[in-house]
């Protein structure tokens, strides 16, 4: 299974050169852990860092600097090569980006938020208003149509879902910017696990859509 | 209060007054400064750490990147005391994690533009900065690599060198932002007075003149 819908361009470049914050790199770096074709691209972006970095005309270090750094060598234990993560083995999603954030072993803390919706926040409101949640969205579910203040992000990493933009499946990564307002969707046959990383909360639409922020924190 | 992941990427020794100086080792190096070391050479440098703790080594990699990170965290805003400080770090995450150097995948420069780059995220932007596992290939079974793993990876960023030399200005422009301005796309393009597409397409067509360059048909 190779992923189809990728981050755009100008999305890797704000990843590779790390400008963008902590919820949204995490959805960069999902995706990137499922699709070697982006694996490719960031490297590409990533040598170019480089060489940016070795033409950039030096800075005069001071003078005991090299001194204080071959100091501290000694206190300073280099790190084995190790394959695998054994330490989180059986959580779901072990040895992937979103290990550090899921917080032990076994069941996920799901909580719900609504019929057919449960989530596991990641990283929450932390720089520009923005945060990351697994959501787990049940077979036949149709989600609310809403809009965005910024930029969302979203990977799925389980099942499948639709909206007025397409079908996406496992590994793809969908992104959209503050103007889109769609309607995701579910189909019947399984249940969906995506991360979304957004920038402000969501605006909802229509009579039912904007009762729902006075229930669910979104 | 909500948790805040961090890499551990600081490593301290006991304290200021427990460094000592080391005039000898620094007059030492700075006869080693003179020769000016190719990329090939640099990354043997890395792999001579990895293998035997090579603190000759170690010294030609400092002399060169050290000043280099100085000035890519000072572009970035950082005082210079901070800068170099942070340089310092650097140089000993790559002391630290030679190890997973790879220089079939990748260039010495590039290896270190994204320790610095974490770095900064880290200790200025106080956010952790999601990452692949060093076993990359977790979620999905990765595709055979393309072309460019024959191409040596000095080759490489030689050709990509080249190739950054003939991007227009307006593409040139938002790919130095990109890596020089603490902002993603959407903020280069409010600064630049230009839209979002127009900053979007510009990093797109960068990407597709360097990966032409490259030879690379994905």
């Amino acid at each position: 299974m190779t992923p189809s819908h990728h981050p755009s361009a100008a999305t890797l470049f704000d990843y590779g050169s790390g400008s963008l914050s902590e919820p949204l790199a995490l959805a960069v770096v999902t995706h990137i852990s499922m699709c070697a074709e982006c694996r490719e691209r960031l490297a590409q972006i990533e040598t170019v860092g480089g060489v940016m970095l070795e033409d950039l005309e030096p800075e005069e270090m001071s003078p005991d600097c090299y001194a204080q750094t071959l100091a501290r060598l000694d206190d300073t234990v280099p790190i084995p090569f190790l394959i695998g993560d054994v330490s989180a083995v059986d959580s779901p999603f072990a040895g992937t980006p979103l290990t550090p954030y899921l917080g032990g072993v076994g069941e996920l803390p799901w909580k719900r938020l609504g019929r057919g919706v449960a989530a596991v926040d990641l990283v929450r409101r932390r720089n520009r208003g923005t945060r990351a949640t697994l959501f787990r969205v049940s077979r036949g579910t149709l989600l609310p149509l809403h809009g965005h203040r910024g930029r969302e992000m979203t990977v799925v990493l389980e099942g499948k879902f639709f909206d007025e933009t397409g079908a996406f499946v496992a590994g793809d990564f969908i992104e959209h910017d503050a103007e889109m307002v769609h309607r995701p969707a579910v189909t019947s046959d399984e249940d969906c696990v995506c991360l979304i990383a957004v920038e402000g909360r969501l605006k909802f639409k229509g009579v039912f859509g904007r009762l729902i922020p006075l229930f669910v924190d979104m | 209060m909500e948790a805040h992941p961090r890499l551990s990427i600081a490593i301290r020794g006991d304290g200021k007054n427990q460094v000592p100086s080391f005039p000898r080792l620094a007059a030492r190096m700075n006869d080693e400064l003179a020769p000016r070391t190719s990329g090939e050479s640099f990354a043997a440098q890395i792999v001579a750490i990895a293998e035997r703790g090579d603190r000759a080594a170690f010294g030609s990699l400092f002399a060169h990147f050290a000043p280099r990170v100085k000035a890519y965290l000072m572009r970035l805003g950082a005082p210079a005391s901070v800068a170099e400080e942070l340089s310092q770090e650097a140089m000993l995450v790559v002391w630290r994690k030679a190890t997973y150097y790879d220089p079939r995948k990748s260039q010495a420069s590039t290896w270190i533009f994204t320790i610095a780059r974490n770095l900064r995220i880290d200790a200025l932007r106080r956010e952790a900065r999601p990452e692949l596992h060093p076993d990359e290939q977790a979620l999905v079974p990765t595709q055979p690599q393309g072309a460019e793993e024959s191409i040596a990876a000095h080759q490489y960023a030689v050709r990509l060198r080249e190739a950054l030399k003939t991007l227009p200005p307006d593409q040139a422009e938002v790919v130095n932002l990109s890596f020089f301005s603490d902002k993603a796309h959407g903020d280069i393009g409010r600064d630049l007075g230009i839209p979002l597409g127009t900053v979007k397409s510009r990093l797109r067509l960068a990407m597709n003149r360097l990966r032409t360059a490259l030879g690379d048909t994905l």
